[in-house]
């Protein structure tokens, strides 16, 4: 720094004196020294000069445009952007929805596959007939949801749901079949929902089966959006 | 080209960043000249300075997520093409350690065909306001093309481009005083360069002082 007018001002600056980008302090300074020096005086003159025929140079216009073809995937974060899906971290909106309801599916699918699991099991199946009554009088009401989510399960499943349970179902319905003909009052209300043992959420073997039908379309669900990402729409 | 308002830049950033191309096209067609000239500037060759700009805007939109909203969209993306830049001239540049300067004849400097050859002359943008002749045009360009790389940047950014110090900070990733410096020792060394041809600077452009 030139603290006396004898020592010369840097190139350094000299140049940050040209383009005003010195601290006020340094900026005094420059500014007593160069009014008395003339070779600092010279060397600012021929820095002033080069600046000035750099920023001269004409802008060259584009010799074509640069916008990117529209037929790219464009999913930020992946190494190529080709046509080809990549894992875009950054997901729509009906992406990030679709997951939370899928995941949600498999959720519920896993607590109904809990909860039938759990009646399934052989000290509950010898609970007494009030339990059954009470249990079968809730699946009264509960059976006139039943149409309803059995309507939806084939608009959003496929046809596996049901195929891996038909093997399972002779085993448990068995055992569901057993109690209502020993509770002959408790009949007519199972009767009244009609369904088979498979999709009646009342029976052990339906919770078991509607679950494991909920987690396996959710877990398929989460599977397939996250290999197959859908690109936004424009 | 008309500016963008803050906020419309702002919206086709944010649409960009949600995968929507047209959005991001519009931001290439605004930024696309600038990109072009400093790639160019520093390339110094125009079929490479395309190149350099394609794949920019490229790599702009592999990142674009992780742009920052709020900071400045023109010193990320100077700073993608900067690189990609110098990347290209160091991939041309590989066997040539020392300056361009030191490769040719002083002879067939002058020669016509040897500059067009080294520099782009592409279509001015506003032919009317050049004050340069094609000749100088040629000579400093050829000069940028001597300069260290980090010094070429710095000047291209500065002189050329006229950003600021912050800006050019920003976009080069370094300080305010490493910015200063490359640019003074870039801004010397083309003076150097330019008063070894002071035959070919217009009479009103005679440098002052003597080569040290």
């Amino acid at each position: 720094m030139a603290q006396f007018s004898n020592e010369h001002l840097t190139i350094t600056e000299l140049s940050a004196y040209l383009d005003k980008e010195l601290a006020p302090e340094e900026l005094a300074l420059c500014d007593a020294h160069i009014r008395t020096c003339q070779p600092c005086q010279a060397a600012l003159a021929d820095l002033r000069l080069t600046s000035a025929l750099l920023s001269s140079m004409p802008q060259v216009a584009v010799p074509r445009s640069f916008a990117l073809p529209t037929n790219l995937v464009a999913l930020p974060e992946t190494p190529s952007l080709t046509p080809a899906p990549g894992s875009g971290r950054s997901a729509s909106l009906w992406q990030r929805s679709a997951r939370v309801i899928s995941a949600l599916v498999a959720v519920l699918g896993l607590l109904l596959c809990l909860s039938g699991a759990l009646a399934a099991l052989p000290h509950n199946r010898t609970a007494t007939s009030a339990s059954q009554n009470s249990s079968v009088t809730s699946g009264g009401t509960s059976s006139q949801a039943h149409p309803s989510t059995l309507t939806a399960l084939p608009a959003t499943g496929s046809a596996t749901p049901t195929s891996p349970h038909t093997h399972a179902t002779p085993q448990i319905a068995t055992p569901a079949a057993a109690t209502p003909v020993s509770t002959p009052t408790s009949v007519n209300p199972v009767q009244q929902s009609g369904l088979p043992a498979i999709l009646d959420l009342t029976r052990p073997a339906g919770l078991l089966s509607i679950g494991l039908a909920l987690l396996i379309v959710g877990l398929l669900a989460l599977l397939v959006l996250r290999l197959f990402p859908r690109p936004a729409r424009r | 080209m008309a500016e963008f308002r803050r906020e419309d830049e702002a919206q086709l950033i944010l649409r960009s960043q949600q995968g929507d191309i047209h959005a991001f096209n519009l931001l290439v067609l605004h930024y696309q000249q600038i990109v072009y000239n400093v790639a160019l500037r520093i390339v110094g060759d125009s079929d490479a300075a395309a190149d350099v700009t394609q794949e920019t805007f490229l790599a702009a939109l592999r990142a674009i997520t992780s742009f920052r909203p709020g900071s400045s969209l023109r010193a990320w993306l100077l700073r993608i093409a900067s690189n990609q830049a110098t990347d290209q001239w160091r991939r041309t540049h590989r066997h040539s350690l020392e300056s361009l300067d030191s490769l040719i004849d002083e002879d067939e400097l002058h020669a016509a065909s040897v500059l067009s050859t080294l520099v782009a002359t592409g279509e001015q943008v506003n032919p009317e306001e050049s004050l340069l002749t094609h000749e100088l045009q040629e000579l400093i360009a050829h000069g940028l093309q001597t300069l260290p790389l980090d010094q070429r940047v710095a000047v291209v950014l500065c002189d050329v481009q006229g950003l600021s110090y912050d800006e050019i900070a920003e976009t080069t990733g370094t300080t305010l005083g490493t910015v200063r410096s490359r640019i003074a020792r870039g801004r010397l060394r083309l003076r150097d360069y330019l008063s070894q041809h002071q035959e070919l600077l217009p009479r009103s452009y005679r440098l002052l002082t003597d080569r040290d």
